[in-house]
Order: structure tokens, then C-alpha cells, then sequence
């Protein structure tokens, strides 16, 4: 994804997807060089086994 | 574990002793007197022995390293892991136990141990991303695997090389490939994912930006394209994404 400045909200002309992975790396979004993990891997198991209260804590 | 894995070989192949009651009497007070006295006091057995416990402990090494030569001539790391053994018996403050005690000796019980917490607490935040003893499989199956075993879903891995593990809870199974290959991917979706024209098309469809782009089959095709867009900032890739 393509964003010309992330504190803007989406128009029709500022951003762009380029491309959708479908084997994507999911630690680039846990251990991110900047920022939060984002618990890629708790969510690919909700999808699969239904989610588990208090899991993000 | 390796001492461990070699004594327990080592008693496997040791000749049988006989075993009754009074041996086992013996047993119990060699165990109380080890806890009370350490290996320092004299081993008791049915045949009135005069050696102490240490003298065993080093026989018993002796002779470990004596099987070790027969069954695995090549293993010289084996048998100087049993040296540094020899060693710790015959040098306690070698031992863990020993250092650990002393150490608490200089400050008190709680400092000590709060400290170690505290780095082995920063060690496992910095390596927290890696799924010890299974390091060799991709980042993402790690972690996959790692929230699996938090939520009590077991695992196995069917191939290890290509990161296919198997899932289960209960009666509820799933297959997954690489973290995020999973049975929720319907087929043609990963087919329209694989090539990029057509992926353009259905996010096009669906009112997401995308940049404009075309495909072409021949060199001649794609040269007289490029003067459309010459001075522009353009990306070639082939169409198969992977």
C-alpha cells in the first residue's frame, strides 16, 4: 500500500494498493521496526478457532 | 540433558546388580545423608564399601566416558562434557548450586533472584519473536505455533521444510502452510491472487485504488507502450506473484 501521508484521511487520490500477498509474513507485523505488535498471529487463530477472551492483553 | 541421556545409557548397559530390601534401605540412606551432608560423607552399600560418595562420582564418570569411547569413538564432545562433570565434583564451586548460594551470600535472596528476573524477563522480550527449539521453521510459523500452544491448541508439524503444520483442538483440525495458507482461502481466491491482471481487476472492481497498469506478451508490444509513459515513474514485474 502506497500512502502519500498516513495522517490524512483516504481520498480518491491518495493512496494506492499495489500488490496483495497471499503468503504474507505475519512477524514483520508483530515485531515491527517502529510501532505496536499487532498480534497478526492471535488473529489467524481467531479466524480459525474462534476467539479467546482476554487475549490481547 | 546430555549427562543425563549418557547415565541413563550407562545404567542401561551396566551389568545387573541384585536388589532387595537392605540395598534399598541403603539407598534411602545414602539419599538422606547426600541432602544433609553432601557428596563429601562415605557411601553405604550391603558389602560394607569404605569409598565416599565422590569417589563413586567420579568412578561412575570413569567409567561413562569408558562406554562412550566403545559405543561413539568419534565423540570427543560427549566425553568432555563428562570432564566438566568430573570437574564440578571435584571443584563444588564449579556447580550451579554452589555459585547461586554464594551469590545470594553477597546480596540477600530477594535482590538476587529479582535481578536474574529481570534480565532473563529482557532476554526473553528481545528474542520473543523466535519459538525455542524450533528455529529452523519460518519467523511467522513460530509465532503461529507459539500463540497456538498459549491458547491450548496442540500442533504438529507434517513438513517441517515447507512450514506445514497441523492444528488441533479437540475435534476441530485445520492445515495450515506457512501462517497464513489456512482452509479460510478459497481456491480461486488464491488463484486470482497469483496473477496480478486479474487481482487488478477484482480491487479495481471493488472501488480500491490501484495503479494503472497493463500486461503485454512481446517485447515489440511493450516498447511501443512505453513511450506513453516515458517520462512517468513506472514498475515491470511479471504477472505471477509469488
Amino acid at each position: 500500500m502506497m500512502i502519500d501521508d498516513i495522517t490524512s484521511e483516504a481520498s480518491d487520490s491518495n493512496y494506492s494498493i499495489i500488490e496483495i500477498n497471499f503468503n504474507p509474513a505475519i512477524h514483520i507485523h508483530c515485531y515491527p521496526y517502529k510501532g505496536k505488535n499487532r498480534k497478526a498471529d492471535e488473529k489467524i487463530l481467531d479466524l480459525l478457532f474462534g476467539e479467546v477472551e482476554n487475549n490481547y492483553e | 540433558m546430555y549427562v543425563i541421556h549418557l547415565f541413563i545409557l550407562f545404567m542401561l548397559l551396566k551389568e545387573d546388580e541384585p536388589f532387595g530390601m537392605e540395598d534399598q534401605k541403603m539407598a534411602d540412606l545414602n539419599h538422606d545423608q547426600m541432602i544433609a551432608e553432601g557428596i563429601e560423607g562415605n557411601l553405604h552399600d550391603s558389602r560394607g564399601s569404605r569409598s565416599t560418595m565422590k569417589e563413586m562420582a567420579l568412578t561412575c564418570i570413569r567409567e561413562m566416558q569408558e562406554m562412550l569411547q566403545l559405543l561413539n569413538p568419534h565423540g570427543e564432545e560427549l566425553i568432555q562434557i563428562l570432564d566438566g562433570e568430573m570437574q564440578k565434583i571435584l571443584y563444588p564451586e564449579l556447580c550451579f548450586a554452589y555459585r547461586i548460594k554464594s551469590d545470594i551470600q553477597k546480596s540477600t535472596y530477594m535482590k538476587y533472584h529479582l535481578a536474574k528476573a529481570k534480565v532473563y524477563a529482557e532476554e526473553s522480550e528481545k528474542s520473543g519473536y523466535r519459538f525455542v527449539g524450533y528455529e529452523d521453521l519460518e519467523l511467522s510459523t513460530q509465532l503461529l505455533l507459539k500463540a497456538a500452544v498459549k491458547r491450548g491448541i496442540t500442533f504438529k508439524l507434517i513438513d517441517r521444510d515447507e512450514n506445514f503444520v497441523l492444528l488441533t483442538k479437540g475435534d476441530h483440525k485445520e492445515y495450515v502452510k506457512q501462517a497464513t495458507k489456512t482452509s479460510l482461502d478459497s481456491y480461486s481466491t488464491v488463484l486470482i491472487m497469483e496473477n496480478k491482471i486479474v487481482t487488478k481487476e477484482v480491487l479495481k472492481k471493488r472501488g480500491i485504488r490501484l495503479p494503472n497498469g497493463d500486461a503485454f506478451r512481446s517485447q515489440e508490444e511493450a516498447l511501443a507502450a512505453y513511450e506513453m509513459c516515458r517520462d512517468k515513474a513506472i514498475v515491470i514485474k511479471p504477472k505471477a506473484c509469488i
